[in-house]
């Protein structure tokens, strides 16, 4: 296992570093194998790491260098099945995201391919890190990766802009993770996420935990794209290359959330356990506030791709929420939504990719009518939205009925009401797109006219739509696959030091996710017939597109945290 | 001293955002993320540092004789040169931004919004 | 949002932020005590573990490798994404690529004469500190901005620099990628040899304060300037060839 797990992290990353170095004399399609090879060793190994570890948890260190004198001096990986299993999910994600965009992505020369080898080093190093700066690193090359891919484009203006807010507000949002850990590391002494944590558990809460908590939080929660921090997320994917927001959906947003999670039960366990009731308060306000933002600013999208930016936002928020019940119960409902909804927003994505490459255009009111002759691309797109709102026999029925109960639960009816409500709002929207784009039928939304943006192909490669049915499959699957549930209870409860079992939903969650569907189909069908719907101007004008305006934003919202944190964890004084 | 020291750390912090904010021009946004960078070197440095100790390389002095904390200059270290990338990236995009929209004010670069 | 409001938004949050971070640093340990145990771990361990006198070097390169190995790949992407980034845009009007293409500035005699002076010794500089990364402060990095910097001199000074048309220097994009690959492959080496990755005790060890200490160290050093001195090198050609595409249309502007 020593010599197992730093491989995951090095085999992609030589394999970048030598494909730039002979970049000029490797041709494309070698190019595109070397990154793919990468990809599924680097998966293979995730694969054996898994097997080893029986449901386990295991710390490695890294160089040799074990701890001394009770103190750890190196670098810890610690690996435990939800990082390692998320790491897996990513990095077949990636092999999916290759393929799909294999021949597309101009690989001359290749750096696209060095980018997204990085980018996968990146996600998965951060899945598997056990010590806070370490942490800290693999999220900054995550960061810088995803920064030059959004840009890749960058003939067209809006791919400037959307790089360069997501670029500035990210790296603020570093910013305050690193004060964070600079005042972990000095009340702690310590940089490995067990040591701090349990050095922290024994001392009493004052406002330099709050606040470290507060910092470390909005860092994550930037990438997150938490409200308020979520602004710069719809501007970048809109323009990101579809291959790559296939990951940058699927996979990196929840990275956000993987890094709540190892800092709240990580090194902040004890006195968030402490005062439980009031920490999940804020997270499920905050994550409740998110899912219902990211539905109704998805309502009123025309473009495609930054619409499909504002459902993941949605379910982000849904995710939090989820994460906000500090249960294993809760963790473990996440890890099964995240896996599922990750496959089926990069199957929207994939889907939206090759009605781009078809038609020429990626604005619903430009594609009216015109996708007809997309029957496939037409179906995934319906399924994916379907399932997205959690129909039963799938995996977000299972995640989202175990998130209802764990809301019920730990918060009150009102939370499963939101939750349903953003969930089917979302589903609705998805399916007035698909109404008005493959069937032509009218739509009330936003209206206009735009010249194409790309030449309409005719056709559409195996490589754009085998994985849009891997992805399905996927999704379907893990809802009812025995043993899934078992799994990521299992894996939550390593991760979380919590114990605590996944109940199976009661009969009552069919119920509610038929009662979801019902809602998500009717609201769909009003509002492509219906002109005059509201036009939520005063909360589109807050996202401007403007720097300026989301650093503001993003200032006022840590302060927020920060004071909302120190109340919770009744820091006096 | 403390609060010198720390003071500063904040106060960087707070006036480099208060650039970002307020400026009309890219380039300067990107010395202002510079600036916001500077505080959190200044922080991690005034954390360990110890009164009287000397520097921690053992070229010239005893093994054992008190040294600042190097650890902090490691994270330092490392700190400055991912952040100092950023910045690069940061300028590469501020030159594309010119040459496509003509100016340097990100307030009028928002061709996706709403 | 009006640039008033933003302003007021703005405003409050920094006024919070500010109240905030005075609080959690009056939880500081008083400037100047700090009692942290791993610091001091690290110091004693520094010289009877790995002979290395830099106590610095040695958490970077040896005790927290890893930190270090992705900081370089970060300085490796930031390179490729200026290269992705800079280059010709669609529809841009094409620059002739002549093969005397060569930035012509306006500078002195006694300028270039400096400058040439100064190329040489710069050179030494960051070999020197480069190769003493394990000794005395300085290591990787920093001898790889020098050594790069050295690029910066020349053409500051108004040397005539001759960049293709259209792809970064070969030299420095072969030397960045090969220098990443480099750290990556002694990674792996400690992993063979030594039994973890990252290690450096199969290098030997030497005599502390001596050019050969502190194991495998040195060469991480030298990957990681070589590394960090092409991508630096690359993205300023990058920056320097669109400074010559902007003499270009100014010459044909006043012509």
């Amino acid at each position: 296992m020593t010599a197992l797990a730093p491989l995951v992290v090095a085999v992609p990353l030589l394999t970048a570093a030598l494909i730039a170095a002979l970049g000029r004399f490797v041709g494309g399609r070698l190019a595109d194998l070397l990154a793919l090879g990468a990809t599924l060793a680097c998966a293979g190994l995730l694969v054996a790491v898994l097997m080893r570890l029986h449901g386990g948890v295991e710390t490695i260190w890294l160089g040799g260098w074990h701890p001394r004198a009770g103190v750890a001096i190196g670098v810890a990986f610690r690996l435990e099945p939800l990082g390692v299993g998320l790491a897996l999910f990513i990095a077949a994600l990636m092999v999916l995201a290759l393929i799909y965009g294999s021949g597309s992505l101009d690989p001359e020369p290749p750096h696209v391919h060095v980018l997204s080898l990085v980018f996968l080093a990146g996600m998965v190093g951060f899945c598997l890190s056990g010590d806070l700066f370490n942490l800290f690193v693999f999220f900054e090359l995550m960061s810088v990766s995803a920064f030059a891919l959004t840009g890749m484009h960058v003939d067209e203006g809006a791919a400037l802009e959307g790089s360069l807010n997501f670029a500035v507000t990210n790296t603020i949002g570093s910013f305050l993770a690193v004060i964070g850990i600079a005042l972990v590391y000095a009340r702690t002494g310590a940089l490995n996420i067990a040591q701090a944590g349990h050095v922290i558990a024994q001392e009493p809460v004052d406002g330099l935990v709050a606040v470290a908590l507060a910092f470390l939080v909005c860092g994550f929660l930037v990438k997150a794209a938490i409200v308020p921090f979520h602004l710069w997320l719809a501007d970048a994917y809109a323009v990101a290359p579809t291959a790559i927001c296939i990951v940058l959906a699927g996979a990196m947003s929840e990275l956000g959330i993987l890094g709540v999670v190892r800092v709240v039960f990580g090194v902040f366990g004890g006195p968030v356990a402490q005062h439980a009731d009031a920490v999940r308060v804020v997270f499920v306000v905050a994550g409740l506030l998110t899912a219902v933002v990211g539905a109704l600013m998805a309502y009123a999208q025309d473009h495609l791709k930054r619409m499909l930016a504002f459902v993941t936002i949605g379910h982000v928020g849904l995710f939090l929420a989820g994460v906000a019940m500090l249960s294993a119960s809760g963790v473990g409902a996440i890890a099964i939504y995240v896996v599922a909804d990750g496959c089926t927003k990069a199957a929207l994505f994939a889907c939206v990719g090759i009605v781009q490459r078809r038609l020429g255009h990626i604005r619903v009111s430009a594609l009216r009518g015109r996708g007809r002759g997309l029957r496939f691309t037409g179906t995934a797109f319906v399924l994916a939205a379907l399932i997205s709102t959690g129909v039963p026999f799938t995996g977000p029925f299972l995640g989202k009925a175990l998130l209802d109960d764990a809301l019920s639960h730990g918060v009150g009816s009102w939370a499963v009401v939101v939750a349903i409500a953003s969930t089917a709002l979302i589903g609705a929207v998805l399916l007035r797109a698909a109404g008005c784009v493959f069937l032509g039928w009218r739509q009330g939304g936003p209206t206009g006219d735009y010249e194409p943006l790309t030449e309409p192909r005719p056709s559409t490669p195996v490589r754009m739509w085998a994985p849009i049915v891997v992805l399905l499959a996927t999704a379907i699957a893990v809802g009812v696959v025995p043993g899934v549930r078992h799994a990521a209870d299992n894996a939550a409860q390593r991760a979380t030091n919590v114990s605590g079992a996944l109940p199976s939903p009661p009969a009552h969650d069919h119920l509610l996710s038929l009662l979801t569907l019902a809602i998500a189909v009717g609201l769909a069908v009003f509002m492509l017939g219906h002109e005059r719907l509201p036009k939520l101007t005063a909360l589109r004008a807050i996202h401007s597109g403007r720097l300026g305006d989301y650093v503001a934003l993003l200032c006022a919202g840590a302060a927020v945290f920060g004071g909302a944190f120190a109340v919770a964890l009744g820091a006096g004084g | 001293m403390t609060v010198l020291a720390y003071g500063v750390a904040a106060w960087l912090f707070l006036i480099g955002l208060v650039g970002i904010v307020r400026s009309r021009n890219l380039i300067g946004v990107v010395i202002c993320v510079s600036v916001v960078q500077s505080s959190t070197y200044v922080l991690l440095l005034a954390i360990g540092y110890r009164s009287g100790a000397k520097a921690p390389i053992f070229a010239d002095i005893k093994p054992g004789t008190p040294v600042v904390d190097p650890v902090v200059q490691a994270l330092t270290l490392t700190d400055v040169v991912v952040e100092a990338t950023v910045t690069a990236v940061l300028l590469a995009l501020a030159v594309q931004a010119h040459k496509r929209f003509g100016t340097l004010n990100p307030d009028e670069m928002a061709e996706l919004h709403g | 949002m009006s640039r008033q409001t933003r302003l007021v938004v703005f405003a409050l949050g920094a006024a919070g932020l500010g109240a905030l971070m005075a609080w959690a640093f009056s939880g500081l340990p008083e400037f100047g005590h700090y009692a942290g145990r791993y610091g001091r771990i690290v110091a004693q361990l520094a010289v009877p573990a790995r002979a290395t006198t830099n106590a610095v070097t040695f958490t970077n390169f040896d005790l927290r490798a890893v930190d270090t190995m992705v900081e370089e790949f970060i300085v490796f992407t930031a390179a490729i994404a200026a290269v992705a980034m800079l280059r010709h845009q669609r529809g841009e009007p094409k620059r002739a690529a002549s093969p005397d293409d060569v930035l012509k500035p306006k500078t002195s005699p006694a300028l270039l004469v400096v400058g040439a002076a100064l190329a040489g010794p710069t050179t030494v500089i960051a070999l020197n500190l480069i190769a003493h990364g394990a000794i005395t402060p300085g290591g990787g990095f920093q001898g790889g901005v020098v050594l790069a910097a050295t690029l910066v001199v020349l053409v500051a000074a108004g040397a005539r620099v001759r960049l293709p048309a259209d792809k970064p220097p070969l030299l420095a994009e072969i030397t960045h990628g090969l220098g990443a690959a480099g750290f990556v492959l002694l990674g792996l080496a400690g992993l063979v040899f030594a039994g973890a990755f990252l290690s450096t005790t199969w290098a030997g060890h030497g005599t502390p304060a001596t050019l050969l200490s502190g194991g495998a160290i040195p060469l991480l050093n030298v990957a990681t300037g070589l590394e960090v001195a092409g991508a630096i090198a690359v993205i300023l050609g990058e920056f320097l060839e669109q400074d010559m595409l902007a003499t270009d249309e100014t010459e044909e502007r006043d012509a």
